[in-house]
């Protein structure tokens, strides 16, 4: 089925390099995206637990701003919309900057930036959950604010959410398809150019979800493995992690205990 | 077989036969041969330590827990496999659980409604009728239309007593209906209960309501490790237990 | 740095106006059949038959490991070979990029829904089942009156931020070349070549129903939490 993979192209390459590097961009995407996201991410989820009413509502917005816009939309933001806001010099050398890199860095902002409101999210949620008891106790020690964030919550609501990161990071490694749609010649880009060329849609499309599935399976392993390295000796494990949409069923309800009927 | 069963007052057609009831969870024998007749208008009080198969003596009567081997028969009715057979004895059989289990999203009257209309084939306006009698009965008709989360704990389970009644039992199991009530709220559903009993309802209670048993008990039943140790009228059984078990028992729960 | 004119967006408002319907029916229509296929997806898992539940399972998986435009890419591909083996003469039935993507996204967020309602059914107290089985209450009618509703309830709020999700995702279909809500902003920005003012209002737009929907969840939260705390 997928012998079509390994002909020769026009370009004189096969057609499983042209995967290949779709695989290279969609993961240089999701990896340095996921650094983007999650730095961005972990000082826009504190803003929105501090004190200071003015940082508050400016994280709020920003979380409200980029979660409610679709992503492919934000794309076109970064791509078409941004250059032509900018100084004509400036949006002139934007435009100016060589093919992949000229999409892949305006996908790189969206995605980093797009997924940093949903980690922020995370983060507060993570903050929220810890007793009340560490801020005071931390305050009785009299440590400073930022040094309690830093040393006391933070590394607590960092462990805490891991498992519900673990949706985010199979989110963003999603989502980087979305930049095929300002030209980045990503994976699933590949895949259609591929059954473009030859008409083999099957094996060319079918490539492709495997290697979804495979990252995904390698996402999900690693961060299981990032979970169980992190967690404190002795405390419960974490929450199943499949996935954010429902891990906020969890955070909701954390009384009700699993009912099987037949087991 | 038959020598082996413990009966109580003579009776020709008893409501429920227990016979040599094993019930395994894995490896673990919460009921070793159990054996137990419910006379018609009967009322047993079981009693034990926790652990002891109490709980799931009483749930093995109505299919809740699937027994291993034995048999059980209510009123006439054997408890096989089949479906059918277990749907007939549980709609003879109320259950009344420690945790009221309400159904939170419908009100008083559609808890008391929803299995008579459905199971017992009741038109809407008779299953009201009979929910509204019902209430009144254990005297809560006047929060009809509240929901559960918004009434007492007592009054929780006095709701769950006319939700069993709705369907007409012939034989009313309790599972420690108080002990997850506040003090305060034990009598008023201990009342409903004896009220209950004086209409002549068949009933086995789970309880260690020492009073309650004493007034309305014709039996208790003292369970241990899966078994039943010891049995007797309540004044006996409480004044002066024959096994040594059941002494120690009664002198923990006492203090 | 051109000036902007938003006066292009007042005129094309009704070409916009039809894509905007166009958006929010296909999330209506993604989410009922999605919330249909997705309950009985988590029936079958939870009643763990045995075949089914296992095919149900790897449907899933699937569906949440790949990209949603790879997901519409290959029913585009798929939905005619389907359909012209269903209807008999083996020949490819042309469906049209419009059905493929109601067909998609119903089955694709299907996928989505169905783990809320798993996980809610998990989360029901098993008291509950049992104050059925004593009520000698048909599975059916447990079910359908008693589970399934506070199901429903208490992940009511979990629902309806996925359908947020998918109302924003319906904007995909951007890569059918539908006439969506943004499909209809991009055809008259390249028409016009006012892509900066198009795209702007369209990312209001969305913002704007996305934020409202938002706060409706958000509000819906904040009284099952009381509602729960009186429990
Ligand atoms: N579903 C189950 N799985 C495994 N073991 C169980 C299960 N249900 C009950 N058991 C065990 O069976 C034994 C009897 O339990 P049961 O609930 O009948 O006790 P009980 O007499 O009602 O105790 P209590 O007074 O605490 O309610 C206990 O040791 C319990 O651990
Ligand atoms: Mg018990």
């Amino acid at each position: 089925m997928f012998t079509v993979l390994l002909e020769k192209t026009v370009d004189g390459q096969r057609y499983i390099d042209w995967l290949v590097s779709g695989l290279g961009w969609t993961l240089a995407l999701a990896f340095f995206g996921w650094w983007i996201a999650f730095a961005v991410g972990v000082v826009v989820g504190i803003g929105r637990t501090v004190q200071n009413p003015f940082f508050r509502a400016l994280a709020r917005l920003y979380v409200e701003i980029f979660r409610n816009i679709p992503v492919l939309v934000q794309m076109f933001l970064w791509y078409f919309v941004l250059p032509e806001l900018l100084p004509t010099t400036m949006g002139d050398w934007i435009k100016q900057i060589p093919p992949p890199w000229g999409t892949f860095f305006p996908a790189l902002w969206c995605l980093g930036l797009y997924t940093a409101a949903r980690i922020a999210e995370q983060v507060r949620a993570g903050i929220e959950a810890l007793p009340r008891g560490q801020d005071e106790a931390a305050a009785a020690l009299g440590l400073s604010g930022y040094v309690t964030y830093r040393h006391i919550i933070l590394p607590q609501a960092l462990r805490l959410i891991v498992p519900s990161l673990t949706s985010e990071v199979m989110g963003i490694y999603k989502n980087t398809s979305v930049a095929l749609t300002i030209g980045l010649m990503e994976l699933t880009a590949q895949a259609r150019q591929i059954s473009d060329a030859t008409f083999q849609t099957f094996a060319a499309f079918g490539a492709a979800t495997l290697i979804y599935l495979a990252l995904a399976l390698i996402a999900y392993q690693a961060m299981m493995l990032i979970d169980k390295a992190v967690r404190i000796p002795g405390a419960a494990p974490g929450r199943e992690a499949d996935g954010s949409d429902f891990d906020a069923v969890k955070l909701e309800n954390p009384v009700p205990k699993g009912m099987e009927i037949v087991k | 077989m038959q020598q082996q069963c413990t009966v109580g007052p003579a009776d020709p057609f008893p409501m429920v036969i227990v016979e040599r009831l094993v019930k395994r969870f894995g490896s673990f024998n919460a009921l070793s041969d159990v054996s137990l007749k419910v006379a018609k208008g009967e009322k047993i009080v079981l009693c034990g330590p926790s652990g002891s198969g109490k709980s799931t003596l009483i749930r093995c009567i109505n299919h809740i827990e699937k027994h291993d081997s034995g048999r059980i028969v209510v009123d006439g009715i054997e408890l096989t496999d089949r479906i059918r057979d277990i749907n007939n004895i549980r709609s003879e059989v109320g259950m009344v659980f420690q945790s009221f289990n309400l159904f939170p999203h419908l009100s008083v009257l559609e808890n008391c409604m929803l299995a008579p209309m459905k199971v017992r084939g009741l038109a809407e306006p008779e299953a009201h009728e009979r929910a509204v009698a019902l209430l009144r009965k254990v005297r809560i008709h006047d929060q009809a239309h509240k929901y559960p989360a918004q009434l007492s704990g007592g009054q929780q389970q006095r709701v769950a007593i006319a939700r069993a009644l709705c369907m007409q039992p012939k034989i009313m199991l309790f599972d420690e209906p108080t002990s997850a009530l506040d003090p305060e709220m034990v009598k008023e559903v201990l009342e409903t209960i004896v009220e209950l009993a004086q209409d002549g309802m068949t009933m086995v209670c789970v309880t260690h309501e020492m009073g309650f048993a004493r007034e309305v008990a014709d039996r208790v039943v003292f369970m241990d490790l899966g078994s039943i140790v010891e049995e007797g009228d309540p004044s006996t059984f409480f004044r002066a237990p024959n096994t040594d078990r059941a002494k120690a028992f009664l002198n923990r729960i006492i203090h | 740095m051109n000036s902007l004119d938003f006066s292009i967006v007042l005129q094309a408002w009704p070409y916009l106006w039809s894509g905007l319907l166009f958006s929010l029916s296909l999330t209506a229509a993604a989410f009922l059949v999605g919330m249909f296929l997705g309950t009985l997806f988590a029936l079958v898992q939870h009643f763990e038959l045995r075949v089914l539940s296992q095919l149900v399972r790897s449907y899933v998986a699937l569906m949440r490991s790949i990209p949603l435009i790879l997901v519409l890419f290959w029913f585009f591909f798929l939905v005619p070979i389907v359909l012209g083996h269903l209807s008999g003469n083996g020949r490819p039935v042309p469906v049209g990029a419009t059905y493929t993507a109601f067909i998609t996204f119903g089955l694709f967020e299907a996928a989505y829904y169905s783990e809320i309602i798993r996980v809610g059914l998990r989360a029901v107290n098993k008291g509950q089942f049992e104050a059925c089985q004593a009520l000698a209450l048909s599975t059916f009618d447990t079910y359908r009156h008693v589970i399934l509703p506070q199901v429903f309830r208490v992940a009511s709020p979990i629902i309806l931020s996925q359908t947020i999700i998918l109302f924003q995702d319906t904007s995909l279909v951007y890569v059918l070349s539908l006439t969506d809500l943004l499909g209809a902003a991009s055809k008259l920005a390249q028409l016009h070549g006012r892509l900066v003012e198009m795209y702007l209002a369209v990312a209001v737009v969305y913002l704007i129903i996305s934020c409202a929907a938002s706060q409706f969840v958000a509000s819906l939260r904040k009284k099952y939490a009381i509602a729960g705390a009186r429990r």
